[in-house]
């Protein structure tokens, strides 16, 4: 379960699908607990790092999504219990949101520009 | 909160069936099966995987069973045994599909787990009844399911199109954002109530993320442990340093959590209220910070500090495409450097002390730079060399975003333009104005709003919406929206997402950008680019509307270019010097010394020079320098104010000449002091004097400095050097206080210190400093005029200066014995201890000097003067008694003199002074020396006595220590500026003021400032002098001398100045008299004389202009005083030529008493009224004489008027306006 957890502060990266926050290499092993399906970044560097952005603002450590105001707030309340960036810099790669769009997923960016 | 209760049941929804996916190998919920039977329409799988399959379901199935058992066991042991009996068959027989088929029919009375068997049940099941039955069953479901289905369309849709393309793995992530593609509007996530409460705690800055990452791990470890952590979410952001945030319901979960955390201070807790919990979590917009096309500077490397632009941004908005003028070594290559450049530590080192220029890449000179590795072309421009991509001579270079500066870049023009793509020739410099809108964009600061402007907002909600500034709140504007429905709102903005709104015809200026200072009209708007015609050269130019400000105000031009403002006087080239008259864009309009104008930019000016100090001679034979006001005596007779003195040409200005901005230059020999009268005196002219041997004096004046330097270890070279430098000093107020230096440079009012303890070198105030002498004591450097302590001994070095010390009147009282520091003479000493200097029994000249406070004391007498002027001189002992002093000073006896005294001075002193020859007395045979001092600088003028000091005893032995040296130094001692603060300030006075212009009348005005005053000091030289010692003079205001503070106008123009007119006409009598006789003059007969040479003081008088009643300049009151501050109407006037203070005037009362009454009244008494805004106005004077207007506005002391029968505005001062009464 832990897997989740950045072991330590270096090289940490934010999804930009999720906002999860983990280290570059747990990315490139395990990819994103919660995008893996959509995003298929195990494995793939390149994948890591077109998806994933070391700029990001804010730690949220989610324990319980489903509770969490904060985590409803943020969009993150059915994802993994983990930390998660407030804000990430930076958008997918357009390839990527087109694809998702394809799977019948509206890309909202986390870098604040996603609008209500 | 119903359409939040939709959504939430749609998500429950989901959830459901999320979970019956999830769960659908254990149940069979009829929900399931007709899904499950559907798929048994698809064609039958090869039978070998369906039984795989199968069994594994069978396994399941089997355990779930064993679990039951117990229960079951006792009520149906049979039908237990019976089910189990046949599973254990089903399991053996399950590999095989054959006996699969026979154990089904064995089980014809299987129970309902049957049919979720799917496809091989149907399969199979079609021959036996119940199996038929199943099949209906499912076929109901289905029809039942697509009714469903129509009726949920969107949700069925989406499942089932998920369904398909996924399968049944993943499905939670998809659900996660399925949720998140709700699009709920943020609004209806607003916390509640019910939320957990969100507390804030505070912590050590630069743990918070630490502190969340450990909570996080907390929680992972005691997730199943007997007291998990109770908290939700715990965050932190960067911009909120020392907090943490977390979210739970209880305040004990908070401390339950942090319980052992470090680096927390959970003692703090606050609970965050429900409103303000969504602002923690903002989300700052900030992508708006760097897109293509907007300037960065480079952090670090070889180009450092250099501007670049974003040519494109990486989508993971960490890197950037930049685009950079390369700096490129473009030093041929030979294998030896070759090898040598491969050394890259050695690269490093160098990378910024000797990089090279930037410069734009070309391909050719490359080809020749490096030999080996030729540049490989792309294409359309486009280079490849040493790994490094150019386009159309430009570098692109990947940055990380992070080793940008992306804030407050402020590109320079200079640097913008080069990146333009057609270079700097063409008129707006060929630049990309949308890229450079862009980027302006970026910067726009809330700086550039002022309240009460018109903004639009450029985007967001609110786009296009319009309103006015209201205020500007840190980095937000606060707009007031005009928008009916949000009237009286004040709303806030960034100041990126607004603009200023402006119409066409709108008079604006520009505030920002290279254009800067401009003003015209606004003939065009597009989006944010704005074209104007500017009022000055009647150009279009476009601008952003960021950078305009609305303005009612004409812009003269900017004034200044590098280190060059207008009116500097200017050297181009060996043999031409010029004033620059008017500064544009990139280049300085300079009038040259024959007259020539010439557009000249900054760099091609060899430097500046001062003229402050050269003095040359009118037509008339009257020095003239730089400051005075003088006309022409020919020709167009153009008045003016001397800018700069150049040889035998004077470079005037008046800002009533269009041509050249007001500047003109003619030379001397054509020009006539308007405020010197001296003719009368030829003996005084300056002219007779030859001057070779001005110069001499000067010279001589020069050695002397030099001389007395060298004496008193000042070791001064020339007579103009501050005496401030290279002195220890200490400073004595401020927040360097006893902090001890050496004075590097010293200017008028302020002296570079280098301070002893740390080597810096500050900028202090002289006013704070003192000079530490020899002997531990200090002196301050500036006495202050009330600084009557005598106590400030003067010393050592100092004392050198004695000469000044003595001089100037403030240090009076204290000429302490220090003093004679040994070059001074014992008399001098003497003088200077007296004390009782009051007691008249003054020691010499020294105690003179000393004195002069006291003069002041008085009041009446215009002590500074006598004080000033008398003092030194008669320092020189014999003199003194001789009473060459002046009258006025009673106190002194020397009062005698006054009238006198010109020839009194004459011969005295004056002359000995000046001649260095110095010596003695003798110096009658140069009558004019005195008021020579007086030009050099007016800072002679004082001094004269000391020199003349020449007096017997102590002088005749060294002639020139104590003497000259007071009298020169005298002047700069205290203020520094070389300008005798002593009475010869007065002198400057005159000169400096407005009427005055000279010295020789100077005097004259001075005096009469003096006597006005009589507060004032002597010194009250022009505020420019600063002579420290007599502050007062220049600043009261009555006094002529005000003149200084408004040059321009001549003083004429004030007539309700009483004593202006003296000033200058004064002078009819010879300088010297100056002290003595201004007081008489200033006083009684002051006016009269005055008026005789001042023929224009009475000049305004006009008919049909607001007038006001007030007492004469000699104090008088007409009829007593009865009409006093009456206004009236100018009903008559005497005509131009029989003007003089007594001329009547016809004046029709409009107030008092006795309204409406004519009488007739001294024009004396008479004050023009100045008109007010919108008031109908009378040009008094100048080329408009007569004019009539309306005065449109007020700026400090210019009028903008709108003349009659002229469509343009005009600018007066408002000393020529008059209220017109007329229609």
């Amino acid at each position: 379960m832990s897997g989740i957890i950045p072991t330590d502060k270096k090289q940490l990266r934010a999804c930009l699908l999720c906002s999860l926050i983990k280290k570059q290499d747990q990315f490139f092993k395990s990819g994103c607990d919660n995008c893996e399906s959509l995003l298929e970044m195990k494995g793939h560097m390149d994948r890591v790092m077109d998806c994933t952005s070391q700029h990001y603002d804010g730690a949220i450590a989610v324990m319980q999504p489903s509770e969490s105001w904060v985590a409803k707030w943020q969009r993150i309340d059915k994802f993994e219990k983990g930390i998660y960036a407030v804000q990430v810099q930076g958008r997918l790669p357009e390839d990527i949101e087109d694809d998702l769009e394809s799977k019948g997923i509206k890309y909202r960016a986390r870098d604040g520009s996603a609008r209500d | 909160m119903s359409r939040n209760d939709s959504d939430r049941d749609e998500d429950e929804e989901f959830e459901n069936l999320g979970r019956s996916q999830d769960n659908q190998d254990e149940d069979s919920d009829l929900e399931e099966s007709p899904r499950r039977t559907s798929s048994s329409k698809k064609p039958p799988r090869s039978s070998s995987s369906s039984n795989s399959k199968r069994r594994e379901e069978e396994d399941d199935e089997d355990e779930d069973d064993d679990d039951d058992e117990d229960d079951e066991d006792d009520d149906e042991e049979e039908a237990d045994n019976v089910s189990r009996r046949h599973k254990k068959q089903k399991r053996n027989f399950n590999p095989f599909l054959d006996m699969e088929a026979e154990v089904d029919d064995e089980d014809e009375d299987e129970d309902e787990d049957e049919e979720s068997y799917g496809g091989p049940d149907g399969f199979i099941a079609d021959e036996t009844d119940e199996a038929a039955e199943a099949t209906r069953a499912s076929k109901h479901m289905d029809l039942d399911r697509r009714r469903r289905e129509e009726d949920d369309v969107d949700l069925e849709e989406q499942a089932a199109r998920l369904k398909e393309r996924y399968g049944r793995r993943d499905y939670a992530p998809r659900r996660a954002f399925q949720g998140q593609q709700e699009d709920i509007p943020q609004q209806l996530l607003m916390p509640d109530v019910q939320s957990p409460h969100l507390w804030m705690v505070r912590c050590k800055p630069g743990k918070e993320k630490d502190l969340v990452f450990s909570l996080m791990r907390k929680f992972f470890d005691t997730e199943y442990s007997a007291q998990p952590l109770e908290i939700s979410a715990a965050f932190s952001r960067e911009s909120l340093k020392g907090y943490v945030y977390i979210e739970c319901m209880r305040q004990a979960n908070v401390q339950a959590a942090l319980n052992g955390l470090n680096n927390v201070f959970a003692s703090k807790l606050t609970l965050v209220p429900i409103k303000e919990m969504t602002d923690v979590l903002k989300v700052r917009h900030k992508e708006s910070e760097l897109r293509p096309g907007t300037w960065v500077r480079v952090k670090r490397g070889k180009y450092a500090m250099d501007l670049a632009q974003i040519l494109d941004i990486a989508d993971s908005g960490d890197t950037a495409k930049v685009k950079l003028i390369p700096r490129l070594d473009m030093t041929p290559r030979s294998d030896a450097s070759y090898i040598a450049g491969n050394n890259k530590r050695k690269q490093v080192n160098s990378a910024l002390a000797g990089r090279p220029p930037p410069k734009l890449f070309n391909a050719r000179e490359a080809e020749k730079v490096d030999k080996l590795n030729k540049p490989t072309s792309r294409g359309r421009g486009v280079f490849v060399w040493a790994n490094e991509v150019f386009r159309e001579g430009y570098l692109e270079k990947d940055m990380k975003i992070s080793s940008l500066i992306t804030e407050s870049i402020n590109p320079t023009l200079d640097e913008i333009q080069k990146f333009a793509k057609g270079g700097v020739d063409d008129e707006d410099g060929g630049l990309d104005l949308s890229a450079v809108a862009l980027s302006a964009m970026s910067t726009s600061v809330t700086g550039h709003f002022q309240p009460g402007e018109n903004v639009e907002v450029m985007e967001g909600e609110l786009k296009n919406e319009r309103g006015t500034v209201d205020s500007v709140n840190g980095d937000m504007v606060l707009v007031r929206v005009w928008d009916d429905k949000l009237k009286g709102n004040i709303l806030k903005f960034p100041p990126t997402q607004l603009r200023k709104l402006f119409k066409e015809g709108d008079h604006v200026k520009v505030v920002n950008g290279k254009f800067k200072d401009e003003t015209g009209l606004i003939i065009k708007i597009e989006d944010s680019v704005v074209t104007i015609v500017t009022d000055l050269n009647v150009k279009d130019i476009q601008v952003f509307s960021k950078d305009l400000q609305m303005a009612a105000n004409v812009a003269s031009g900017t004034g200044t270019i590098g280190q060059y403002e207008t009116h500097d006087f200017v050297q181009l080239d060996a043999s031409t010097v010029g004033v620059i008259y008017k500064v544009e864009r990139g280049f300085a309009r300079v009038l040259d010394q024959s007259g020539l104008t010439r557009e000249v930019e900054p760099h091609l000016i060899t430097q500046k020079r001062d003229s402050s100090r050269a003095i040359a001679t009118d037509g008339e034979g009257n020095s003239i320098q730089d400051g005075d006001s003088v006309r022409e005596m020919g020709g167009s007779m153009r008045e003016g104010k001397i800018l700069h003195v150049f040889r035998t040409f004077a470079f005037c200005y008046n800002r009533e000449y269009m041509e050249n901005a007001g500047v003109f230059v003619q030379s001397t020999r054509l020009l006539v002091s308007m405020a010197s009268k001296s003719r009368s005196q030829p003996g005084m002219r300056l002219d007779t004097m030859n001057p070779a041997m001005m110069n001499m004096n000067r010279g001589g004046f020069n050695n002397r400095g030099g001389r007395g330097g060298g004496m008193m270890m000042m070791g001064r070279g020339r007579g103009g050097r501050d005496p401030l430098i290279d002195k220890t000093v200490t400073i004595i107020r401020g927040p360097h206080k006893g902090y001890l230096g050496i004075v590097k440079d010293a200017s008028d009012l302020t002296a570079r210190v280098e301070l002893h303890t740390n080597c810096r070198i500050i900028t202090v105030e002289k006013a704070k400093l003192a000079i530490t002498n020899a002997n531990g004591t200090t002196t301050p450097v500036s006495s202050m005029p009330d600084m009557s302590a005598p106590s400030t001994p003067r010393a050592g070095n100092y004392g050198g200066y004695g000469g000044y010390g003595g001089m100037t009147p403030m240090r009076s009282g204290d000429m302490t014995p220090m003093h004679p520091s040994g070059s001074r003479t014992p008399a001098w000493n003497a003088g200077s201890k007296t004390p009782a200097w009051n007691a008249g029994s003054k020691t010499p000249a020294w105690s003179a000097s000393a004195r002069t406070p006291n003069p002041y004391a008085d009041g009446s007498q215009t002590p500074a003067w006598d004080a000033g002027s008398k003092t030194p001189r008669y320092g020189g002992s014999s003199a003194w008694d001789s009473g060459s002093r002046t009258p006025a000073h009673s106190a002194w006896d020397a009062g005698s003199r006054t009238p006198a005294r010109g020839s009194a001075w004459g011969d005295s002193d004056s002359s000995s002074s000046h001649n260095q020859n110095g010596s003695s007395s003798g110096s009658g045979g140069f009558p004019q020396t005195p008021a020579a001092s007086g030009d050099w600088m007016n800072r002679g003028v004082p001094t004269p006595g000391p020199f003349g000091a020449p007096s017997p005893a102590p002088f005749s032995s060294y002639p020139y220590t104590p003497g000259p040296s007071s009298s020169y130094d005298s002047a700069p001692t205290p203020s520094s500026n070389n300008f005798p603060s002593t009475p010869a300030a007065s002198s400057s006075l005159g000169s400096g003021g407005g009427p005055g212009g000279h010295h020789a009348g100077s005097n004259g005005g001075a005096h009469s400032a003096s006597v006005a005053t009589p507060g004032a000091t002597p010194g009250a030289s022009n505020a420019r002098l600063q002579s420290i010692s007599t502050p007062g003079a220049n600043q009261t205001p009555q006094t002529p001398a005000g003149g200084p503070s408004a040059p321009m106008t001549p003083a004429s123009h004030f007539p309700q100045t009483p004593f202006m007119p003296t000033g200058g006409d004064y002078s009819g009598m010879d300088s010297h008299h100056g002290h003595s006789g201004g007081q008489v003059h200033g006083y009684g007969s002051g006016a009269g004389g005055a008026q005789g040479a001042a023929g224009p003081s009475y000049d305004w008088t006009t008919t049909d202009i607001e007038v006001k009643i007030s007492t004469g300049k000699d104090g008088s009151s007409y009829e007593g005083g009865k009409y006093n501050d009456v206004s009236g109407r100018m009903v008559k006037i005497p005509p131009r030529s029989a003007l003089s203070s007594m001329a009547l005037c016809d004046v029709r009362l409009l107030s008092g008493p006795d309204d409406r009454k004519v009488i007739q009244i001294p024009v004396q008494y008479l004050k023009p009224v100045a008109p007010l805004k919108n008031d109908g106005v009378k040009v008094l004077s100048g080329e408009h004489r007569g004019a009539l207007g309306t005065l449109m506005g007020v700026d400090v002391q210019d009028g903008i008027v709108s003349l009659r029968g002229e469509n343009m505005y005009k600018v007066l001062t408002m000393s020529v306006l008059g209220k017109y009464l007329g229609e």
